[in-house]
């Protein structure tokens, strides 16, 4: 160890040769050897660590694959849920200032009336059961009548007995003056 | 036919056996720079060897991509002194080094080789990193500037400017310590 003191005039090789003293550490002559050991005891174990990140794989799956079905077991509650509630509800509303199928006015009403909710097919159904027990025209300003396939039936013969008029008995006779 | 057959024994070796040969002459050749790499960080013989120990079996794990000798080499010691740091920055530890320096520090605060190390270990810390691991390495086992630029992968200009940049700050540090130590 160089003498202390001498720092100001501290050559590089003096700096050097005082670092590689310190340095110069051996480590203990059993350190190869547990080195061996540690290396040869983790060749040993590379099942279990296997298994151990096995193990920790398939947790991993477990709960990604139970959070996958609650997610989806949760969706289909919520569509059955809505579908329920859509069956309280018939499917489609046919709002009431549109009246479909007749020509009647509408019956003016002091409550409002429930809005007539039927399925498209049952509509199409009522449509034609009108036109043929009515015979009547549907209103044109009924937009769902082109949607409709119904074909009107050929108009019914209408038979109408001829009216025959009697002359009245009283005029004929003041006309002849026999009635005074 | 005896001698024949026992020649072909020797001569089939498996490819890990091979590999396992081969990890052994790296563990004898450089237990003692990895060793010292962990021991110029962290300054405690167990400590250190259990670090090196670690990067030992890291090492053996990837012995597949570090066959070539260099490159084992390199990786060691960057492995050795990353684990060493991390060791050291650890709080626990930490507090109990600084405690037993401090008694250490007050037990040879009398004699004059031991306290000549002090100061060397301490203006060691105060270096940055950067120019730490250069001097460290090339005071280890007189390593050479091409030497200490193959371990750390960096070009050998580098290595002289900071061996250069280590030295200058070592000495204003020593210089510094010095002068505190006289006037304590």
């Amino acid at each position: 160890m160089p003498e202390h003191g001498h720092e100001n005039s501290m050559s590089d090789e003096l700096l050097d040769r005082e670092l590689a003293a310190l340095l110069s550490v051996e480590p203990s002559p059993a350190f190869v050897a547990r080195v061996r050991m540690h290396v040869a005891s983790q060749e040993r174990t590379p099942v279990s660590w296997l298994n151990a990140r096995g193990l920790a794989l398939a947790v991993v799956l477990v709960v990604a694959v139970g959070a996958a079905v609650a997610i989806r077991t949760g969706q289909s509650r919520y569509v059955d849920s809505s579908q329920a509630r859509a069956g309280e509800q018939p499917a489609f509303v046919i709002p009431q200032q549109t009246p479909r199928v007749t020509a009647l006015p509408a019956q003016p009403s002091a409550h409002p009336a429930p809005e007539v909710l039927i399925s498209p097919s049952e509509s199409r159904v009522v449509e034609r059961l009108l036109i043929a027990a009515r015979g009547t025209v549907v209103a044109p300003d009924a937009h769902s009548f082109e949607e409709t396939d119904a074909t009107l039936l050929p108009p019914m013969p209408i038979d109408i007995a001829p009216i025959r008029l009697e002359p009245l008995a009283a005029v004929a006779e003041i006309e002849s003056g026999a009635v005074q | 036919m005896h001698e024949w057959t026992g020649r072909l024994a020797a001569d089939v070796v498996t490819p890990d056996e091979e590999l396992e040969r081969e990890f052994d002459a790296r563990l004898v050749e450089s237990s003692r720079l990895a060793f010292r790499v962990a021991y110029s960080v962290l300054r405690q013989r167990e400590d250190a060897e259990d670090v090196a120990q670690d990067a030992f079996a890291r090492a053996h794990r990837r012995f597949r991509q570090l066959r070539d000798p260099d490159r084992f080499c390199g990786w060691l010691v960057k492995m050795v002194w990353r684990m060493a740091l991390d060791r050291r920055r650890s709080a626990h530890r930490r507090a109990t080094r600084e405690a037993a320096h401090q008694g250490l520090r007050a037990a040879t605060a009398e004699r004059g080789g031991e306290e000549r190390s002090q100061l060397l270990w301490e203006a060691i810390d105060a270096l940055p990193e950067k120019l730490r691991s250069v001097i460290v390495l090339a005071s280890i086992e007189g390593h050479d500037v091409a030497a200490v630029a193959r371990l750390l992968g960096i070009p050998e200009g580098t290595v002289k400017s900071r061996l250069f940049l280590a030295r200058q700050q070592l000495k204003e540090r020593l210089q510094c310590l010095n002068t505190d130590t006289k006037t304590r």
